[in-house]
């Protein structure tokens, strides 16, 4: 009885041996497919569409004093760039979102008067963040400003409004 | 009774609900900053003239970089602050520029694989990690003199 058991037990115990090498080999091989699959992002705040400045600090012009008194506040701005990566066993899905389709165009549209207004941030926040589990993985980037639209007194459009005068909504009269 | 005897099963069921995550959140300022820099094209100068890039002039182009390190699952964040005055003010004058536009800030994916690392980042001491990148130029207005 004792030899019967001792000849069952030892084919199962290599066989189990070989499952096992073959789970970790899995494993090992998946984990840098989900690093791979999720570590090709970013997000990217930027605003070369606008044509508004879109100020960072405290100097709000050339030639200006940093901390000069500014004008009111008109209204709030609020803007985020995100990109989430959600990947299942490797295959990845991207989802990017873009509020407004670029920041820029969110600054134009946030004021009123494109040769007047501007914005200012107050707050730019960033941060990655990834999340997993053996069979599920999600990765997600996020940058948020916010700011508020002023308007600036006397302030006028230069020589042309870049790229042409052909800006959004035809609010600018050059 | 063959498969409860078995341990991988069970390592099976600790892979597959092992929940790991790490990152990390990170302020970015530029409250000592000596130039105006804009996240568009557009600046004005203290006339209240708005140039753009028919009247700007590209001297230089601005690159800083950071990484801030994240504990306990992205609650803290070493640093939690990125300013970065210091760099614009030094970069604008060694390129002897008068404003930085088309700023740009990034967040990019190149701390993936510390985020990444399976089980280990289930650890709240795992460190995860966001890289920033800020650009720009750096510009004069053309045919100004200087303030």
């Amino acid at each position: 009885m004792l030899r019967a058991t001792v000849q069952t037990t030892e084919p199962r115990l290599s066989m189990t041996k070989r499952t096992g090498f073959h789970v970790v080999s899995r494993v090992l091989c998946l984990l840098p497919l989900m690093s791979w699959t999720l570590g090709c992002a970013s997000a990217e705040l930027q605003a070369t569409s606008g044509h508004v400045p879109v100020l960072l600090g405290p100097v709000a012009c050339i030639g200006c004093k940093p901390g000069a008194a500014g004008p009111a506040q008109d209204r709030p701005f609020d803007a985020e760039v995100a990109t989430t990566i959600t990947g299942i066993f490797g295959q990845s899905t991207l989802i990017s979102s873009i509020q407004g389709g670029s920041i820029g165009e969110v600054a134009d549209s946030s004021v009123g008067d494109l040769c007047t207004g501007e914005i200012r941030l107050d707050s730019i926040k960033a941060s990655v963040f990834h999340i997993e589990t053996f069979v599920y993985s999600r990765a997600s980037y996020y940058i948020g400003a916010r700011g508020h639209a002023v308007t600036v007194p006397g302030g006028v459009c230069g020589l042309r409004l870049y790229p042409s005068v052909e800006a959004p909504s035809g609010r600018v009269s050059p | 009774m063959r498969i409860a005897s078995s341990p991988f099963p069970l390592l099976g069921c600790l892979l597959a609900t092992s929940l790991g995550c790490a990152g990390a959140r990170v302020s970015v300022t530029a409250h000592t900053a000596k130039y105006p820099v804009s996240f568009s094209g557009a600046i004005r100068d203290r006339g209240g003239v708005l140039h753009a890039t028919p009247t700007l002039q590209k001297v230089g182009g601005f690159v800083a970089a950071r990484t801030s390190v994240g504990l306990a699952y992205s609650t803290i964040s070493l640093p939690g602050t990125w300013d970065v005055s210091e760099e614009i003010n030094r970069q604008v004058q060694a390129a002897g520029g008068e404003a930085v536009i088309n700023f740009r800030l990034a967040v990019t994916g190149s701390c993936a694989a510390l985020n990444n690392f399976f089980l280990l980042n289930a650890l709240p001491l795992w460190p995860g990690c966001a890289p920033l990148e800020a650009s720009g130029d750096i510009v004069v207005r053309a045919g100004v003199p200087r303030d």
